[in-house]
């Protein structure tokens, strides 16, 4: 009796308790969803007068805001895939390795976590002009990296800590060469991470507003700016919202397949 | 704060034995081969970025060569009630978010701990993780403007007749819709931080201080919040570090005077007359030595985290 009581409580504090936080993480965005779907909604109703989909196909239509969306993922799958490799051999040497001067490397990659890498962003953009960097989508994955590569490599350290090296160095006593040891013993065990570092690298580059302002200049257009651009005022509402939820879609996307990719992964 | 960065908070401590097992001539050079393309990006592009922001903002013209060093952008700067102010905006932003998300995430940790909601709770909090800052900037202006959706709601519920009797919580003095923006996105990760700290360690040393007749709120205070204390610092250095020098939010949703630093520092550097591009930079340069100190700080907390763990 007693022990049926208590823990019918203890459904019902689980229950409200996730309630709480899926209202947290889900209501401010339900705003966003009911204006982009808006032809008119005036004050004070709460819901829209005139409902509409024309927001959404206008939006599918604009060939500026296709184009910027491209841009944004081609800048991000870059920056990913050079973060996660860069992290994967740092992230390997500061767990496995001994290092000379452990301690700076590691406050150095911690640095632009705490550091707004804007700052060095504007300080190289001269020198980016000159190279003729400036303006280009190389220049804007060259600065989008700099925040990147920091969580890459933490998160890659990280996980090669929790991992032994003897088990490829045993492969390697089998007769596998260093490359297949690494592909068929490290690797496979570390999955989860790799694909969590590709995803939140992507992340960071997918959501870089300033950064991409100053060394874009105007020429590169990914959707971040399309959408502060049209917050700031170039928009009406139920555009920016369409647009904002838009760009929700590819990094989501990507980390449910990283999520898919991480518990297909197998124990060694 | 972007998300994964609970990684930086929650590295663990590596396997003893590990780096005494490799050895070898060659291993020194394998390591700094491994190392160098982050360290060309650390290194080079951030700490040299830095480097050029710097002598930029003392004058110094590093493609052309001319340019003469001096400090007068700082002197300028520092004179400026303009600034004066801006500082005190970001200070405050950077300090009520840290403290309302180390709050409210830590609060959300421990009760989805204590009521066993911790794999689907940890699942939520880590959808909010991917919105992107400007999407919960425009996401707030939208539900606190004051003809926004809370603003209707008061409406209905008799509190505001008209959108002017609603507060102003959008480009207000108080920047209250910065910082609930801030407090918004920062609360779920630093409550992914706090239950990924709250191990099967801390449970144990709870266990014992229940078995030795101690109350639950004594175990909050004593046990609990003690050994969670290095990973919450470390989360709010992040979340400090990153509210005091992100531009999005502030820029959309701060008033025009006194602006946040991240937002003068842009617009000073982006400004059409070429002398104000060097008191931009020096902002800039300002805000990095904040961050250099809250580096520091977390390289700290991360000793003091290492030493606990090693316990």
């Amino acid at each position: 009796m007693v022990t049926t009581a208590v823990s019918a409580r203890h459904a019902g504090v689980r229950r409200l308790a996730l309630t709480v936080v899926a209202v947290w993480v889900g209501a401010p965005l339900l705003p966003l969803l009911i204006w982009s779907f808006t032809r008119t909604w005036r004050y004070p109703d709460l819901l829209p007068q005139a409902w509409t989909t024309t927001v959404w196909s206008d939006l599918a239509a604009t060939p500026e805001t296709v184009r910027a969306l491209l841009t944004s993922a081609v800048i991000a799958m870059v920056v990913a895939a050079f973060a996660t490799a860069a992290g994967l051999a740092a992230g390997r040497a500061l767990a496995w390795y001994r290092v000379r001067g452990r301690v700076l490397i590691e406050l150095l990659v911690i640095a632009p976590l705490l550091i707004p890498p804007f700052a060095s962003a504007m300080g190289v953009q001269v020198v980016f002009i000159r190279a003729g960097l400036a303006d280009q989508p190389v220049g804007v994955v060259l600065a989008h990296l700099i925040p990147a590569v920091p969580y890459t490599t933490l998160l890659l350290r990280a996980a090669h800590a929790g991992l032994d090296p003897r088990l490829e160095a045993q492969a390697r006593t089998l007769g596998a060469g260093p490359i297949s040891a690494i592909r068929h013993t490290t690797l496979p065990a570390i999955r989860p991470a790799v694909a969590a570092a590709f995803g939140f690298a992507f992340l960071i580059s997918w959501s870089e507003y300033l950064m991409t302002v100053i060394i874009g200049g105007g020429s590169v257009t990914t959707w971040p700016m399309l959408l502060f651009a049209s917050a700031a005022g170039t928009g009406t509402t139920a555009a920016t919202s369409a647009l904002a939820l838009a760009g929700l879609i590819p990094p989501v996307a990507l980390l449910v397949v990283a999520g898919a990719l991480s518990r297909r992964a197998r124990p060694v | 704060m972007a998300p994964g960065s609970a990684a930086a908070v929650t590295v663990p401590a590596p396997i003893a034995g590990h780096t005494s097992n490799v050895r070898g001539t060659g291993r020194a050079r394998v390591a700094v081969a491994l190392l160098t393309p982050a360290l060309v990006v650390v290194l080079g592009l951030f700490g040299g970025g830095l480097a050029l922001a710097v002598a930029q903002s003392l004058g110094a013209a590093p493609v052309t060569g001319d340019g003469t060093l001096s400090l007068s952008s700082y002197t300028t700067v520092l004179r400026d009630p303009e600034f004066v102010s801006s500082v005190l905006t970001s200070l405050w932003i950077a300090a009520a978010s840290t403290l309302l998300a180390l709050a409210l995430g830590t609060a959300a940790a421990l009760t989805l701990r204590s009521s066993a909601a911790v794999s689907r709770g940890l699942a939520l909090l880590q959808a909010a993780l991917p919105v992107p800052h400007l999407v919960g900037a425009i996401a707030f202006s939208l539900a606190l403007a004051d003809s926004g959706l809370l603003s209707r709601l008061a409406n209905v519920a008799g509190l505001a007749g008209t959108p002017a009797d609603f507060p102003a919580l959008v480009q207000d003095p108080h920047a209250l819709g910065i910082i609930l923006t801030y407090a918004w996105k920062e609360t779920p990760f630093v409550a992914v931080v706090a239950l990924s700290a709250l191990g099967p360690r801390i449970r144990e040393y709870e266990t014992m201080a229940r078995t030795l007749a101690a109350g639950p709120g004594a175990r909050l205070r004593h046990v609990t919040l003690p050994l969670l204390a290095p990973a919450l610092l470390a989360a709010g250095m992040l979340v400090f570090a990153f509210t005091f020098g992100a531009y999005e939010v502030p820029a959309l949703l701060g008033r025009s005077y006194p602006e946040a630093l991240p937002v003068l520092a842009y617009r000073g550097f982006s400004a059409v007359e070429l002398d104000a591009r060097p008191a931009g930079l020096a902002v800039a340069v300002l805000i990095s030595v904040v961050g250099a100190l809250a580096t520091v700080g977390y390289g700290v907390a991360a000793r003091i985290l290492a030493t606990r763990t090693s316990w």
